[in-house]
């Protein structure tokens, strides 16, 4: 080896080592570069507007901050909790900060994603250090005021309100960031921008048995109405309690209250209007554990099991592969006995056909899956909200997550899952300002009779379809009576005709409406 | 006996004919079949029968009328695969999946035991073509029966003659799996026999 060829090749070397040296380093910024991407979310910003409060398996206000990149034009921004995601969109003008509020599932493992070009990020935000679980002694209010520390002198916390605090600038689009209050309190506010973002969410809040309080003074200072209140299709009562007196309007499940401005508002009000809405007009509360969105009962207690799959019938493609398959064994040996001599040809070409056949029977989707649908209308007036119970077995194809779009059009629904039995998956999803059912002739249930029969009798005849109920009606029926005839819940039911309207867009799935009823409440 | 270039459309029509006859409801119930993964296994079952009663090559006394034969039988096999999936619609089970290595080893075995006894009657005369058919019909069909009867009347299983039926293996392993390499004894007892026909056809124009 000569002096050259020796430097040439130690020369070599070091090129080489170069390169490798080059290759290394622009594959780390590289991970550098995509790691940066990925973390979107800014942590310390990212919070429970609720917090430290929040309502266990109830959806919260959460503030989703994070850094968009140069270039992106939007962010998917995605709440995934068990068997349930909620989406947002987040239009991107210009690179930076960005921030979006999305309901938040105040359970375990329940994080948040955002996705930006394709590259996404998750992160879990901390439990609520202060649970609000749900009771007939204890209420959870949201107050909407112009000024905080006002708001808050004028509630202070105590063992039976917890109030979360907002300014008029954090009001609410969507009732679902509302989901875990019992009531909302809006104080001393006369802007009627706030009235105009927040009058939908608070209305939709009301129809699913959401408490409203506000000043009257509000509609002839603002010049706004109806706002909150005077709703056309709502009824109005006098109410007061104290020196505060003021009118009652109800509408679905909930009901809302204006209080007089000259009247003196304390949280004394606030807890004797909840407790006149959630006791139903009653002295004493109702028996058992107070309502909330996030029980699920008839699910948890085996009340309303799937009955099996319905049997899948036979799809124009099945059709089309056994009658190709027939007709090429039939008239494969035939024409290839025409065109050629050679005894090979057709068996091989059969062999190639089926090949293709095979394929395309594969593509083919599996059975549909039966999703059951049982509902439960709250009606009051000609306002309604509805509740409906889905449930399906957990077979191979069978729908695993409902993924609700929160800026879609149509009605605002919100799910979330609920314990069922062994093998199965279920949600109970909430949609206000539901088209009133078409119901038939109502039976009212009061102190647990009806009908002049005790409740479990009159189920039961319901049962045996000896009264207007069918089959699926009357176990929805039978739930409901167990669930709230023994709490003092006396109300008009109803046997409805389940809406036809597939609650989501699932690919082959197969809806099965069980029943629905109509309730709607009886004060005392 | 139909001729070998019928004999695809025979596994078709028979597959669909008893499907048809499932889809009646009272004839299911009968079976304690639902339009489920139930009656995928019944298809199952049922192709996996139809190598022992269809394949029936012409006796043959060359060896590329051998060769031919075994293309039909490949045939066979496709065309009844694709029958049996055609009824995907039905479950996404993957257990018609899972029974394809067991299925071509079935219709190996088939193919070349029967080819055997179309060499044999080709070569000698005499019905060897039956014979074959018959003899493996008994050593595919009968472990089933004594298994049955073993299961019933004696506390001792006949379990390791589960690989010499197609249906015997399908009932001890319910969940077969395509990777798992059971289905020796018949690929070599298809493949043997198969190359005895070979054999035994050599030099003859």
């Amino acid at each position: 080896m000569t002096r050259n060829s020796t430097f040439t090749i130690q020369y070599s070397r070091r090129a080489a080592l170069r390169v490798v040296q080059f290759c290394i380093l622009s594959f780390a910024f590289c991970i550098c570069c995509g790691s940066a991407a990925a973390q979107a979310i800014n942590h310390d910003e990212t919070r429970l507007l609720s917090a430290p409060n929040g309502r266990p398996g109830c959806y919260a206000p959460l503030q989703v901050v994070f850094d968009a990149p140069e270039g992106a034009k939007s962010a998917l921004v995605e709440c995934i909790s068990d068997g349930v995601v909620l989406t947002r969109q987040v239009n991107i003008e210009k690179a930076g900060r960005a921030s979006t509020q999305l309901p938040w599932l105040v359970a375990k493992g329940s994080k948040v994603r955002v996705t930006i070009n394709g590259q996404s990020d998750e992160f879990t935000p901390a439990m609520p250090t202060r649970p609000q679980p749900p009771g007939y002694g204890r209420l959870y209010a949201a107050v909407f005021a112009p000024d905080v520390a006002r708001a808050r002198d004028l509630l202070p916390p105590g063992d039976d309100l917890t109030c979360d605090f907002y300014s008029e600038r954090e009001a609410f689009e969507d009732w679902r960031l509302l989901d875990g209050y019992d009531a909302v309190l809006i104080l001393d506010t006369a802007n009627a921008a706030f009235y105009a973002k927040f009058w939908a969410a608070i209305r939709e809040h009301r129809t699913l048995g959401g408490v409203t309080l506000s000043h009257t003074g509000l509609q002839s200072g603002t010049g706004i109405s109806p706002i909150l209140g005077a709703e056309p299709d709502e009824e109005a009562s006098p109410w007061s309690f104290g020196e505060c007196a003021g009118l009652r309007y109800v509408g679905g499940a909930g009901a809302h209250y204006e209080f007089s401005r000259t009247g003196r508002f304390s949280r004394a009000v606030l807890i004797a209007a909840c407790r006149h809405q959630r006791w139903r007009g009653d002295d004493i509360p109702p028996a058992g554990p107070a309502p909330s969105r996030a029980v699920a009962e008839p699910f948890e207690r085996g009340w309303l099991y799937p009955q099996g799959q319905e049997p899948p019938s036979a799809p124009a493609m099945f059709f089309a592969l056994a009658g190709l398959a027939l007709l090429l064994t039939v008239l494969g040996p035939i024409v290839a006995a025409r065109l050629t001599s050679r005894a090979w040809v057709a068996p091989l070409a059969i062999a190639v056909g089926a090949t293709a056949l095979c394929a395309l029977g594969l593509l083919q989707s599996g059975p549909p899956a039966t999703v059951e649908v049982f509902s439960v209308e709250s009606r009051a007036g000609d306002l309604a909200s509805t509740r409906s119970y889905i449930s399906c077995e957990a077979i191979s194809g069978a729908p695993e997550t409902w993924t609700i779009h929160l800026d879609a059009e149509g009605p605002h629904r919100l799910a979330r899952s609920a314990p069922a039995r062994v093998g199965c998956r279920a949600w109970v999803v909430d949609t206000p300002l539901t088209p009133l059912l078409e119901a038939g002739r109502p039976v009212t249930l009061v102190s647990g009779k009806i009908e002049g029969q005790i409740f479990r009798d009159y189920a039961a005849k319901a049962r045996r379809g000896q009264t207007g109920y069918d089959e699926g009606s009357a176990r929805i029926l039978d739930w409901w009576l167990e669930r709230f005839a023994y709490r003092g819940c006396d109300a008009r039911i109803a046997p409805a005709t389940p809406d036809r309207t597939p609650p989501t867009d699932w690919p082959n799935v197969f809806w099965r409406n069980r029943g629905a009823i109509t309730v709607t409440p009886v004060r005392k | 006996m139909a001729p070998s270039r019928f004999q695809p459309a025979i596994v078709v029509a028979i597959l669909l004919a008893s499907a048809s006859v499932l889809a009646v409801e009272s004839w299911r119930a009968a079976f304690g079949i639902a339009i489920d993964a139930s009656l995928l296994r019944a298809l199952v079952y049922i192709e996996l029968a139809l190598p022992l009663l269809v394949l029936a090559p012409v006796p043959f006394k060359q060896r590329s009328e051998a060769c031919v034969a075994t293309l039909w039988a490949v045939a066979c096999m496709l065309a009844g695969s694709a029958t049996l999936f055609a009824f995907s619609f039905v479950s996404t089970s993957p257990f018609p999946l899972q029974t394809r290595g067991l299925c071509a080893a079935a219709w190996v075995a088939s193919c070349g035991v029967t080819c055997l006894g179309a060499a044999l009657e080709g070569r000698l005369g005499g019905p060897w073509l039956v014979r074959a058919r018959v003899a493996w019909l008994c050593v595919a069909a009968l472990p089933a029966l004594w298994h049955y009867f073993a299961l019933e009347y004696a506390t001792k299983s006949l379990l390791h003659l589960r690989p010499l039926s197609p249906q015997w293996l399908l009932a001890a392993y319910p969940d077969a799996d395509w990777e798992t390499f059971t289905y020796w004894p018949l690929l070599a007892l298809g493949g043997g026999t198969w190359l005895a026909a070979l054999i035994l056809t050599r030099g003859r124009a």
